[in-house]
């Protein structure tokens, strides 16, 4: 899962290696969270928050077929 | 016979452009409407229109002929100009300097225009790379592992193809997940080219059935609108499907249709007119 969000996001942004994500496992879900460097936030969540729309959507879908919790994301600034 | 075939926005436009890369007035060719333009809808269906411009052997001012005749046999269409001004030069440099000026300027113009798709496709071809990459990587993470990608160029928009077992998952709720992919496969491609690029992708011919099925739904909708005298709004959509909805009913004169709210909310409405 992390892999994922990992895989989306650093082909979008323009420091790679400063993008981190962290679980953090809850009773009821599973958190995620993204950090990206400062200059790349507006790069991951785009005009009216599209980008971060379409991250997310594809992290939900493949949620479902990989455990029975709920998943969520959240973009650390 | 000397012969050009030209392409432009309209028929006038592409005579003026083929007579003037021919150096020769209207009268001395005989023109032929291959392909009458079409302006299309919202940038839908644009065709250029094409014409066939032949010059006629005897009204040709012809000093050489024997010269003449050598470098019509061998010349191609982008060496028209070049090797039709020494021919005309005689005849014609002293009346009309600046016809012999244009298609000299002509012929930069082609060489120019033809060095930079080869830059192009150059840049085209990374990005395509990295896109492709890009959707591989995304799908394998998402548990799809038998994917297999095709794609083609088409002006500004690269076509995807997907094919997987699997396509349902891609797909998702009302291709809510392959649009979502699409949506940031195009920000990687354009990422890489300078170029603005559009990108689509389909899975297992999603995108045809989703059009026919919203063109169905429109047309429903549209006898609702009709029928309750009310307007019909549409549950939100992307730009495209929007023109799939707009373009279906652009041929009915009972209702008319526009779109509201603000992207990503916005949707189609459609309206009965009195």
């Amino acid at each position: 899962m992390k892999q994922l969000i990992e895989t989306i996001v650093k082909p979008l942004v323009d420091y790679p290696d400063d993008v981190n994500v962290l679980s953090e496992e809850q009773s009821q879900r599973v958190v995620y969270q993204l950090s990206v460097n400062a200059e790349d936030m507006g790069k991951v969540i785009g005009k009216q928050g599209r980008v971060a729309k379409a991250i997310r959507t594809i992290v939900y879908s493949a949620a479902g077929s990989h455990h029975g919790k709920k998943v969520y994301l959240d973009i650390l600034d | 016979m000397k012969q050009l075939t030209q392409r432009a926005a309209t028929v006038e436009l592409a005579i003026e452009s083929a007579l003037q890369d021919l150096g020769v007035t209207k009268e001395q060719v005989e023109i032929q409407v291959v392909e009458n333009g079409r302006k299309g809808f919202l940038g839908f269906g644009v065709k250029q229109a094409e014409v066939l411009v032949t010059v006629l052997e005897k009204s040709k001012p012809d000093p050489k002929p024997a010269i003449a005749r050598v470098t019509e046999s061998t010349q191609t269409f982008t060496d028209d100009g070049e090797i039709l001004s020494p021919v005309t030069k005689a005849p014609q440099v002293v009346q009309q300097p600046h016809i012999k000026a244009k298609p000299s300027e002509n012929v930069v113009d082609i060489k120019e225009s033809e060095r930079v798709p080869e830059a192009k496709i150059y840049n085209e071809k990374d990005a395509i790379e990295e896109t492709k990459q890009y959707i591989e990587d995304m799908a394998k993470e998402m548990g799809i592992e038998d994917l297999v990608i095709t794609y083609e160029t088409k002006g500004k928009y690269i076509n995807f193809q997907l094919e997987s077992e699997k396509a349902a998952f891609l797909i998702g709720k009302r291709g809510q997940t392959l649009n979502a992919i699409q949506q940031l496969a195009q920000l990687v491609a354009n990422k890489v080219t300078k170029q603005f690029k559009i990108v689509r992708i389909d899975v297992a011919d999603y995108r045809e059935r989703r059009e026919q099925s919203l063109e169905q739904l429109a047309d429903r909708m549209a006898d609702r609108a009709v029928r309750t005298k009310r307007q019909v709004a549409l549950e939100p959509m992307p730009s495209y499907e929007r023109k799939v909805i707009h373009n279906a009913l652009s041929l009915r004169l009972d209702i008319e249709t526009f779109s509201e709210g603000k992207d990503p909310y916005r949707h189609i409405v459609i309206k009965g007119i009195e």
